[in-house]
């Protein structure tokens, strides 16, 4: 059996509070709501021949329920159109849930099937769109120890259902055949992904192609979190998070690459302190003991004053003492300054003498 | 040796800023704090990573993790990190202050 067949038969829905429109070209079923907006209405998918589904809503608002009864004498299924999707069956046949479209939409919806030639049709868009949201249905096919899931974008609602298309078709029916559709199915989760349409700019996707490459805001976190070490790789997690919003700020695809680059930026930044943390450490080390200190100071001086001795004796060390003092008092200098730059304190000599002392 | 020194730019600044009028029961996160100082994401995480070594601010990571994305990473100002913001806060009013007074005219009697 090829499931993709299942879309030629018209599928109804009705009941309180609902309209069922069964689309003309057959196997669509739309819920017309005053509330809900005109482009964003959740569809089912079914065989007439075999489930029928009865439709109410409850009294709490945003949350929807369907009641499913079918011709295989199982028991009605109900499902909650709440952030998570729970639709289970029994029989051989087809299975199908439709994605919930309130504005909290979750991504993740859980369908289980058993029985043989098992089918799960899932269909819908997301939340009301702030900007343009690319539309995204999805079909799958259940085999025993393997699962996929097809997206199929751009369905264009209201108009013609893509899965009604040859197009379309050839596209279930490819992904059927690869799926194994006639085998029991298991129980599977789909995560809905909605991804908010990349306008394209003046100089096309200039994002996208990099030798070939494609630069997608994932990899090029990816390549970040990479650049970020070992040390920071926590860091996945949270820009992963970020690049994907808060459930009422979803990030566009511009504003993915924005944060995604400012994300490599970020990984330099933090190398960058590193090695300069690290060419610091000898510098504070000297800063930090007097004893060092010290010896910055006076070999530099020391040597010059050596120099000058051997090369115009003692009389030359007098002579030019202006500049063997200036040697060491800059030098003294670059120390308080140092010190002063690098907040460093160096150890108390009283105290240290206090703690030698029994 | 002391804590590493911290230099209090505008970045600096906005970020405590943020974190300091931030409820304790919905502290910011990442993205949240790129939002609310305008700075991006370049500008922010490194300020963050600074603000952190000095112990001025701490992090915590989302618990329970949830199921469907990834972990968030909460950031919260520790008692060091608010008593130099204010000070840096007072002592850039009282710079003011001087500016004013010494800049403009006091005014004298007729």
């Amino acid at each position: 059996m090829n499931p993709a067949d299942s879309f030629q038969d018209p599928f109804a829905v009705s009941g309180s509070g609902w309209i069922g429109v069964p689309h003309a070209a057959g196997g669509l079923g739309r819920m017309d709501e005053p509330w809900w907006p005109s482009h964003n209405g959740p569809f089912v998918n079914g065989t007439a021949s075999n489930i029928s589904w009865g439709a109410s809503t409850t009294a709490q608002p945003g949350v929807i329920q369907l009641t499913e009864s079918n011709s295989l004498g199982t028991a009605p299924t109900i499902i909650n159109f709440e952030p998570t999707v729970t639709l289970t069956t029994t029989g051989g046949g087809m299975s199908l849930g439709a994605a919930p479209t309130t504005i909290n939409f979750e991504p993740t919806v859980t369908l289980t099937t058993t029985g043989g030639n098992s089918f799960i049709g899932l269909a819908g868009d997301g939340r009301p769109a702030a900007e343009s949201l690319a539309v995204r249905r999805f079909y799958h096919w259940n085999k025993a120890a393997t699962a996929g899931a097809a997206a199929i974008r751009d369905t264009g609602w209201p108009g013609t259902p893509l899965e009604n298309t040859p197009s379309a078709r050839a596209a279930q029916d490819a992904l059927a055949d690869a799926l194994g559709a006639d085998q029991p199915t298991k129980t599977m989760t789909i995560r809905v992904v909605i991804e908010a349409k990349a306008a394209p700019s003046r100089h096309g996707h200039r994002w996208r192609l990099v030798r070939g490459t494609v630069l997608s805001p994932r990899s090029l976190t990816r390549v970040a979190v990479a650049l970020a070490g070992q040390k920071r790789s926590m860091v996945g997690d949270e820009w992963r998070g970020h690049l994907l919003g808060e459930p009422d700020r979803g990030l566009t695809q511009r504003e993915q690459i924005r944060a995604a680059r400012g994300f490599v930026l970020a990984a330099v930044r933090y190398r960058l302190q590193d090695a300069a943390e690290q060419a610091w450490r000898p510098v504070d080390a000297v800063l930090k003991s007097r004893g060092l200190s010290n010896l910055f100071v006076l070999i530099p001086t020391l040597m010059a004053a050596m120099f000058v001795l051997h090369d115009e004796g003692s009389l030359g060390v007098v002579t030019s003492a202006e500049s063997i003092i200036t040697i060491g008092g800059t030098l003294y200098g670059l120390v308080r300054v140092g010190r002063w730059y690098r907040d460093v304190k160096p150890s108390d000599p009283k105290a240290k003498r206090a703690k030698e002392k029994p | 040796m002391s804590a590493p020194k911290i230099r209090l730019t505008a970045v600096i600044m906005d970020i405590l800023d943020v974190l300091t009028n931030s409820p304790v029961d919905d502290p910011p996160w990442g993205l949240r704090l790129c939002d609310q100082t305008t700075y991006g994401t370049s500008t922010v995480y490194p300020a963050l990573d600074r603000l952190l070594k000095v112990g001025w601010i701490e992090d915590r990571w989302e618990e329970p993790p949830p199921e469907d994305r990834p972990r968030r990473r909460y950031y919260y100002i520790t008692s060091a990190g608010r008593a130099a913001y204010q000070d840096e806060i007072a002592a850039r009013a009282a710079r003011r202050t001087a500016w004013t007074a010494r800049t403009l005219p006091t005014g004298g009697t007729a």
